[in-house]
């Protein structure tokens, strides 16, 4: 009837939230995923201490339009345990908790920390550039506009290596000849 | 009572923090709070440095895109 990911489970990190919205993209996550979660702790980073920059408007809109969900962890313990056990952030051990307990298929985060520890629990693991990607096979942008946004988070802080950019666009050329 | 700091002091501290961050000692996350700055406040500031991405993450990005690169279609 859908698309697996359009019906999946979607838990986001706070750095995702902001990146995408320093370039202007923060409504492809709607679009291509129709539904996230986030842990009151990155709306809290987001929105409460982050008021007035990038992605505080965006993730409030949302969250009162309801297609961001901002869920509390169940277990609180848990999350501090993983946090303490392999000496991480809490809130970041909060956000794998969370993807745990919705059973999300999906998380996405830009931090290495949340990204690594997601892996060891089998987890779907999507950045910005991944998030792009999935965007342009959808053809919800297209294959030059993809190539504009890399280039623009480059800009906007999230300065990729040179292999990965070219990674990038041999994927989206590979893609665009399918 | 409110001691202050001396500028070049905040500036040391400041690119210790940016230094850690672009290790991968301290998560994107973790260096916001030392600076006591918002997240968002963090990432413009790595723009404005061009502080580039740890080495650690550019390779976890890199095994996303060739996973997803080859498991689609």
């Amino acid at each position: 009837m859908c698309e697996v990911q359009f019906c999946s489970t979607v838990v986001a990190d706070a750095s995702i939230l902001i990146h995408l919205s320093r370039i202007g993209r923060f409504h492809l996550l709607k679009n291509v995923y129709n539904q996230i979660n986030i842990t009151s702790s990155v709306f809290g980073e987001v929105v409460e201490k982050g008021w007035g920059l990038a992605g505080s408007i965006e993730t409030e809109r949302a969250v009162h339009e309801s297609w961001i969900k901002v869920l509390d962890v169940i277990d609180k313990w848990k999350a501090r345990e993983m946090a303490v056990t392999h000496g991480i952030h809490l809130a970041n051990a909060e956000t794998v908790q969370l993807a745990r307990e919705v059973k999300a298929s999906i998380l996405l985060a830009n931090e290495e920390e949340v990204r690594d520890l997601a892996a060891k629990f089998g987890l779907e693991v999507r950045g910005c550039l991944g998030l792009l990607a999935e965007a342009a096979r959808r053809e919800l942008i297209s294959v030059e506009e993809a190539k504009q946004d890399a280039k623009r988070l480059i800009d906007e802080g999230y300065r990729v290596s040179e292999e990965v950019l070219k990674e990038f666009y041999t994927m989206l050329g590979s893609k665009e000849s399918k | 009572m409110t001691v202050a700091i001396p500028e070049r002091i905040k500036e040391r501290f400041l690119k210790e923090i940016l230094e850690m961050y672009t290790k991968g000692e301290i998560s994107a996350g973790k260096a916001a709070e030392m600076l006591g700055i918002p997240r968002a406040a963090f990432y413009q500031l790595l723009a404005e440095k061009r502080v580039p991405l740890p080495e650690k993450l550019n390779q976890s990005i890199l095994k996303e895109l060739k996973r997803i690169g080859t498991s689609k279609d």
